[in-house]
């Protein structure tokens, strides 16, 4: 009976707007072609990092790899493992510090996004001004008064120094309150009517028809975690995340491209699985349906 | 349906008023906290380093006063400043309509349903994780050394493969020369239409299928269906877009005048590059406030 209904659903979706077969063909190859140009970075990445080390240093450069080989894997293996700090420590940094800032960055981004789009309250105008002077304002610029700022909050050489500056990101914000202005008051209004509280009403109306986007800030906020290196921040060896430990691998000289290519293509992979799941779970949400106007 | 809503909120107006405005206070607190330690105090700490000489000492920073001196180094002296600015706006009216149109059209079509469109949603967007990692160090630094190439990381295919198929082909040297710089162009923006196309979608997978349905059932064909619907939903993104494209085109480490700030800093010239940060941001909000007063107005939001 469910599947029934489903599969009608489905059946139903597919056939949007009428299109004939030509046209599908030809869209499927532009995209098919673009999509193509689209994967040449990662293809290079992925490439590079099978080249043999003769093949880096060729003239003219070429693209393809010749011999592939996995040596640039196993000796990304020794170096890592003759480093001071294990490999795994470094990993574990920033697995916690990305999966944390994430979870909690989304959370507290949709809490402010949310009044800071349906609600009316003195301030509000100047809040939302202050998020895009902040997207506009180079933040390599005010690092050193963040620096005094964590300094003073004791926090310099912790794992604070940088889970809670990317907290303060406005990106996630900016485009959650973009997303909010569009959404139906109708919805908010009914839940009202049915006496749900303000959390209840986040939390059970906004949040499940608002997933595309938070599905996005998702992906942004890993992205800048991921690849955040602790700096002047924390030096600490043992509490720095995996970009500083790659970056000492590349800045070993030319003799270390090999590895480092292999290491950064597998930096690569948790990012775009981030995307992939974060992407796969926005099912087409349905925000106006149920509203007549 | 109005009369009956004015009933029931008239007696507790005011009630309802302040309790909004509480809820809003309580749901911001969290962020507010640290935007304004990680934001606005250094933002306007750095706005006070512009008018200072800034030097490391062994107990802290040393500042001294030195009025606009900083500014008028930058305006007067370094000529480079004021030429990289005007041209990286030359550059953002010629890439930004291309990013947007290529956006819009990349995100109509992964919008369909087909197999594997997850695939092809994460490929457009790979560019963007690519671009942000370190891996693009690795590349270009292998690129760096090899040949004296620009930063572009586009570059590597303008040599890699583009030129050498047409060497084969034994096209005139010029028309390659072209040729391969206009083709690392559009690799360059594409590459940099990930975050626009990812934003074109979200918006587009809120259109409720139920609408393409009546518009087939009326009769009308797949461009009037985008005319009617799809495009008065995607208007004000498109601005969203523009917003973030300027935005993304100025602030990235890419561009050159960020380069020329963020080397005045590693230099260890706080106060100077404070000075050039914050006139530089200046130029970023007055050309938005531009397009925004041509297109904002435009845009119907109350849809």
């Amino acid at each position: 009976m469910l599947t029934g209904s489903k599969k009608r659903i489905k059946a139903r979706r597919h056939k949007k707007v009428n299109r004939s077969l030509p046209t599908t063909v030809v869209l499927g190859l532009l995209l098919f072609l673009i999509g193509a140009f689209m994967a040449l970075p990662l293809l290079y990445a992925v490439i590079s990092a099978f080249k043999p080390m003769e093949e880096f240093f060729l003239f003219p450069p070429r693209f393809f790899v010749q011999n592939p080989t996995t040596d640039n894997f196993v000796q990304m293996v020794q170096i890592m493992s003759s480093m001071w700090v294990p490999f795994e420590r470094y990993l574990f940094n920033t697995v916690i510090m990305s999966a944390g800032s994430t979870i909690v960055y989304v959370i507290i981004a949709v809490l402010a996004a949310y009044p800071l789009a349906k609600h009316n309250f003195p301030g509000k105008k100047l809040i939302n001004n202050t998020i895009v002077t902040a997207l506009m304002f180079t933040a390599s610029v005010t690092s050193i008064a963040r620096y005094v700022i964590l300094a003073l909050l004791h926090m310099i050489d912790t794992y604070w120094a940088l889970f809670l500056p990317s907290l303060s990101t406005t990106l996630g914000v900016f485009l959650c309150i973009q997303n909010l202005n569009s959404f139906p008051n109708e919805i908010i209004e009914s839940g009202k009517l049915d006496g749900a509280g303000e959390y209840r009403i986040l939390m059970r109306l906004v949040v499940p028809n608002i997933k595309p986007v938070v599905a996005t800030m998702v992906i942004f906020q890993f992205q800048g975690v991921w690849n955040q290196t602790g700096g002047a921040l924390i030096y600490n060896e043992s509490l720095k995340p995996i970009a500083t430990a790659l970056s000492q691998i590349t800045s070993a000289g030319i003799a270390r491209a090999g590895a480092g290519s292999a290491a950064s293509l597998i930096l690569l992979i948790p990012p775009i699985l981030v995307f992939v799941i974060s992407q796969s779970n926005v099912i087409e949400t349905m925000v106006n349906s149920g509203i007549k106007d | 349906m109005t009369l009956k809503g004015q009933k029931r909120k008239r007696p507790g107006f005011m009630t309802l008023e302040r309790k909004s405005r509480w809820f809003g206070y309580v749901f911001l607190a969290p962020w507010i906290l640290g935007l304004v330690a990680f934001f606005i105090v250094p933002f306007f700490k750095s706005v006070g380093y512009s008018f200072q000489e800034i030097t490391i000492g062994k107990t802290g920073l040393i500042t001294e006063w030195v009025g606009l001196t900083n500014y008028k180094y930058m305006l007067y002296e370094e000529a480079n400043f004021v030429r990289q600015i005007t041209e990286e706006i030359k550059g953002l009216f010629t890439s930004a309509p291309i990013i947007l149109v290529f956006s819009l059209l990349i995100s109509l079509l992964l919008n369909q349903r087909f197999k594997g469109r997850i695939l092809a949603r994460s490929l457009f967007f790979i560019p963007v994780v690519v671009a942000s990692s370190l891996v693009i160090n690795v590349i270009q630094s292998d690129v760096f050394t090899n040949n004296s190439m620009s930063g572009d990381e586009a570059a590597i295919f303008q040599v890699g493969i583009v030129a050498d198929i047409m060497e084969n082909m034994q096209i005139n040297s010029s028309v390659v020369n072209f040729l391969t710089t206009a083709v690392s162009q559009i690799f360059d923006l594409t590459w940099k239409s990930g975050v626009q196309i990812l934003l074109f979608l979200s918006a587009l997978q809120r259109i409720p299928v139920t609408y393409y349905e009546v518009a087939s059932v009326e009769g009308a064909n797949a461009w009037e269906a985008f005319w009617k619907i799809t495009f008065p939903v995607l208007a004000p993104n498109c601005i969203l877009v523009t917003v973030y494209t300027i935005i993304d085109t100025f602030t990235s480490s890419s561009n050159t005048v960020m380069k020329s700030i963020i080397t005045r800093f590693n230099d260890m010239k706080y106060g100077y590059a404070s000075a050039s940060a914050a006139v530089y941001f200046l130029v970023i909000l007055a050309v938005l406030g531009v397009i925004m007063l041509v297109f904002g107005r435009k845009v119907d939001y109350s849809s």
